[in-house]
């Protein structure tokens, strides 16, 4: 077992003659990757020259030797995404996707395997520090508590100068990124957006606490941010586009696909405090005639978002509210009964421009999911799901207090 | 007219950082500092408030640009683009400058209450019990606002500073006429002066303000504002401070050794009130310090070193954040308490130690500011370059000029 930071800026030999110094480690960026690909020396003329792994002695002691002289070394294939040891990982931030945090690293810990080089651990902890700086076991035991090692395949790197989409980080919950882009802050939180696919972007943002959305958004570019935006949900993209600066909300709406643009308008009518300004205008409907085997079938197709998909509401060809279908209902129906006779038309609507107070109301006495909105003609123009609605109650005191705050 | 309340709730998410910081770094050391250059030297310094004035405005500017470019920290960048060695080195700087301020404020609490009657064998131990609760179960929120309110008492100082009918003319005049006095004392106290206005701990603090706040490049034109308006007003209190002093015991021709002694001092010259006044500030200036400044070393060094920090974390979460924060309180409130110790020696000693050591963090912040990997356009501009290089050189000079006038013992 090795550390890298041992070998970095000492010389590396052949023949007991100096070639050069060791700069760094490099490997490929790609997912999965572990072994080491080459090293990064500086000539004796102050030149970086790549050289591949299979140049250096494995069994080299304290130095780094190597096979040939370096001028003579194969040089390493740098046309792909590099990663460099020193450069982007020593020192720098990282996120541990198992424990979904974000940690500094002290060291990395190689180890040889079948003639190669492979990347084991980071060292996150206390005894990392101690051994960059010669101290290990030197110190009292009591440090060892403080160690932290993360395994190699847990780390994502989030230094920027790494560019390209993340490859682990999509495995963890958006919700948790979102807290990882709360603790990191605007600036380096929007890199990190900006790196995700559009779709894990679109729900990240969306867990993010609203004051810090809007920051973000500034700092990604129009374009990319109306890609971002067009795969929020409607009502989460009408808030974030309201409580942004007016220019810039502008620049993002014009960059907008048509359709997802419209919706996002029409949302942004109502004020935010009525049930039109919480609404989802996307929502799944059927006629009275339909039968539950042709729903089931037009849900399949449709594959709508998970709270969409709980509640079907039902309307006249005119689109006035006749009543309310559950994914309950619908399941345990026989295919061919007719939807006028298994839907609930005695639950509640509201208007668009009731109070939220209502609207909570409503759900608490009928103990609802979903609750359509309609405006003065009895039209369904939207449906409120209870996420919607716990966003709004949920004292605000709670959804700071996992924020990471210092001075 | 929506636009314009959404411009005006902007600019006042942005103040603060600049302000918060300004208020507190007219700390106890500060005070006692700034009292003994007016009681001793009269206006005769004045001239270098003034100038240092602009490097504190300039220095506060570039780490506000430094957080507001990076989203990072500064013990974050001195680690990422140093290394771990210089880190280390950069954080022991910063923890011995930081202990000797935070039991300077600590004395600062004792010698403010000590004029009100109370003794230090219990108003230190109760102070510091309630800035660790207040620290540990408020919410930083809540330690932000409870902070901007009791910052209203630093006006206490223009009110004594007018009591004391000063020679405003020759008080003027002094702030653009350099005058030297070679003395060793004069030299201590003016790397003191140095110390206590330009600290490193208002560096790390600073920055880290800005990035919490969430302030970007985007909207730093309102930030810029905050933070030379904030340097501009931490050194206006600084003038009432050292002008009241030299109106009234500089003129009496009255020896001080520390602030309370200035504020008893001012009893029979200035009045009554001047004289609560002032240890009222003191005792406002010193509890915030003393908190402030544990607290922001803990992050500071965390931050640097990779572990978990934040008020908002549980113990079992950050330990080493709140052993740390817990040790710079209980050290700071013991050491004052020893019996018999010259708190006003160790406050200037505090002062001088902080200005002897800032030279080495302001070329850190010098370094970042001129890296283009780190600032991309925004890096330093030739102005800034030459007002920073002059103080960390006029800096590194003073402290030189001491050590031989100390060595050679010219007294």
């Amino acid at each position: 077992m090795k550390y890298i930071s041992h070998f970095l800026n000492q010389p590396a030999y052949h023949a007991k003659q100096r070639q050069g110094i060791l700069k760094d480690w490099v490997m490929s960026a790609g997912p999965n990757q572990a072994t080491i690909s080459g090293l990064l020396i500086e000539d004796e003329n102050e030149k970086d020259i790549s050289i591949d792994i299979s140049e250096m002695e494995f069994a080299g002691s304290k130095n780094i030797h190597l096979k040939k002289p370096l001028a003579q070394c194969q040089l390493l294939d740098m046309s792909d995404q590099m990663i460099l040891l020193a450069e982007h990982i020593l020192d720098k931030q990282v996120i541990d996707i198992k424990k979904k945090k974000v940690y500094r690293v002290n060291d990395v810990e190689v180890a040889e395997e079948d003639g190669k080089l492979v990347i084991r651990w980071v060292d996150a902890g206390i005894t990392g520090i101690m051994q960059r700086l010669g101290l290990r076991g030197k110190v009292h035991p009591v440090f060892s508590r403080f160690q932290r090692r993360i395994h190699w395949a847990d780390i994502e790197p989030i230094d920027p100068d790494l560019k390209g989409t993340f490859t682990k980080l999509a495995q963890m919950h958006p919700a948790d990124i979102a807290d990882i882009v709360e603790e990191l802050g605007v600036t380096q939180g929007a890199d990190l957006i900006e790196r995700l696919d559009d779709e894990t972007a679109a729900e990240t943002l969306t867990e993010v606490e609203p004051e810090m959305q809007s920051d973000i958004v500034e700092e990604i570019e129009p374009e990319d941010a109306a890609d971002i935006i067009e795969e929020m949900e409607p009502d989460d993209a009408a808030d974030l586009i309201s409580d942004l600066p007016k220019e810039t909300a502008q620049e993002i709406m014009e960059e907008m696909e048509p359709e997802e643009k419209d919706e996002v308008e029409e949302l942004l009518r109502y004020p935010e405090t009525s049930a039109g300004g919480i609404m989802n205008s996307e929502f799944l409907s059927a006629l009275p005639g339909a039968t539950a085997g042709e729903v089931l079938a037009m849900i399949r197709c449709e594959q709508p978002e998970p709270e969409m998909a709980y509640n079907i509401v039902v309307t006249d060809p005119d689109h006035k509210l006749l009543g309310i279908l559950s994914l309950r209902d619908l399941v345990v129906a026989e295919p061919g009964t007719a939807v006028r006779d298994i839907m609930r038309s005695d639950l509640p609507s509201v208007k668009v421009g009731s109070s939220l107070k209502k609207v909570a109301d409503h759900f608490n006495k009928y103990d609802l999911v979903a609750l359509p909105v309609v405006n003065d003609e009895s039209q369904v123009q939207g449906l409120i799901t209870v996420d919607d609605l716990i966003e709004i109650i949920v004292p605000q005191k709670w959804k700071i207090s996992h924020r990471k705050r210092r001075t | 007219m929506k636009e314009r309340w959404q411009k005006i709730i902007l600019i006042l998410g942005i103040i603060g950082p600049g302000l918060v910081t300004a208020f507190a770094d007219n700390d106890a050391g500060g005070i006692t500092t700034y009292s003994l250059v007016g009681a001793h030297y009269g206006y005769k310094m004045l001239w270098m408030l003034f100038l240092i004035t602009f490097s504190l405005a300039f220095f506060q500017e570039m780490v506000a640009r430094l957080g507001a470019v990076t989203g990072k920290g500064l013990s974050d960048l001195i680690r990422e683009e140093f290394g771990l060695r210089w880190t280390l080195f950069a954080m022991v700087v910063l923890l011995v400058a930081n202990l000797t301020t935070t039991i300077a404020d600590f004395a600062g609490v004792a010698a403010s209450l000590e004029i009100l009657g109370i003794s230090k064998y219990v108003s230190v131990p109760l102070v510091s019990i309630a800035l660790w609760l207040l620290v540990i179960k408020g919410s930083y929120r809540f330690v932000e606002r409870f902070f901007l309110i009791v910052a209203v008492f630093f006006a206490t100082y223009v009110v004594a500073g007018f009591l004391a009918k000063p020679d405003w003319g020759l008080a003027v005049t002094s702030l653009v006429k350099p005058q030297f006095v070679w003395e060793t004392d004069y030299l201590v106290l003016f790397i003191a002066t140095i110390g206590t206005t330009i600290t490193p701990w208002m560096q790390f603090y600073l920055q880290a303000s800005v990035v919490d706040k969430g302030i970007t490049i985007k909207h730093y034109k309102y930030s810029r504002w905050d933070v030379l308006v904030g340097a501009f007003f931490t050194d206006f209190i600084s003038f009432f401070i050292i002008v009241t002093c030299a109106a009234t015991l500089f003129k009496a021709g009255i020896p001080i050794h520390d602030a309370k002694d200035a504020a008893l001092a001012l009893k029979p010259l200035a009045g009554h009130y001047a004289s609560v006044l002032f240890a009222l500030g003191l005792f406002v200036a010193s509890m915030m310090a003393a908190s402030i400044v544990p607290l922001s070393t803990s992050y500071a060094v965390c931050e640097a070193f990779g572990q978990e920090n934040g008020l908002n974390k549980k113990f079992s979460e950050a330990p080493v954040f709140f052993i740390l924060y817990t040790l710079l309180i209980i050290f700071g409130a013991l050491s004052v308490l020893i019996p018999g110790l010259p708190l006003i020696k160790v406050m200037v000693l505090a002062q001088t130690v902080q200005g002897i050591l800032l030279p080495v963090i302001l070329i850190f912040i010098l370094l970042l500011l001129n890296n283009r990997d780190v600032m991309g356009e925004h890096v330093n501009g030739k102005i800034y370059n030459t007002v920073a290089v002059i103080t960390v050189a006029g800096i590194i000079a003073v402290t030189m000029i001491l050590l031989v006038l100390t060595v050679i013992g010219k007294a």
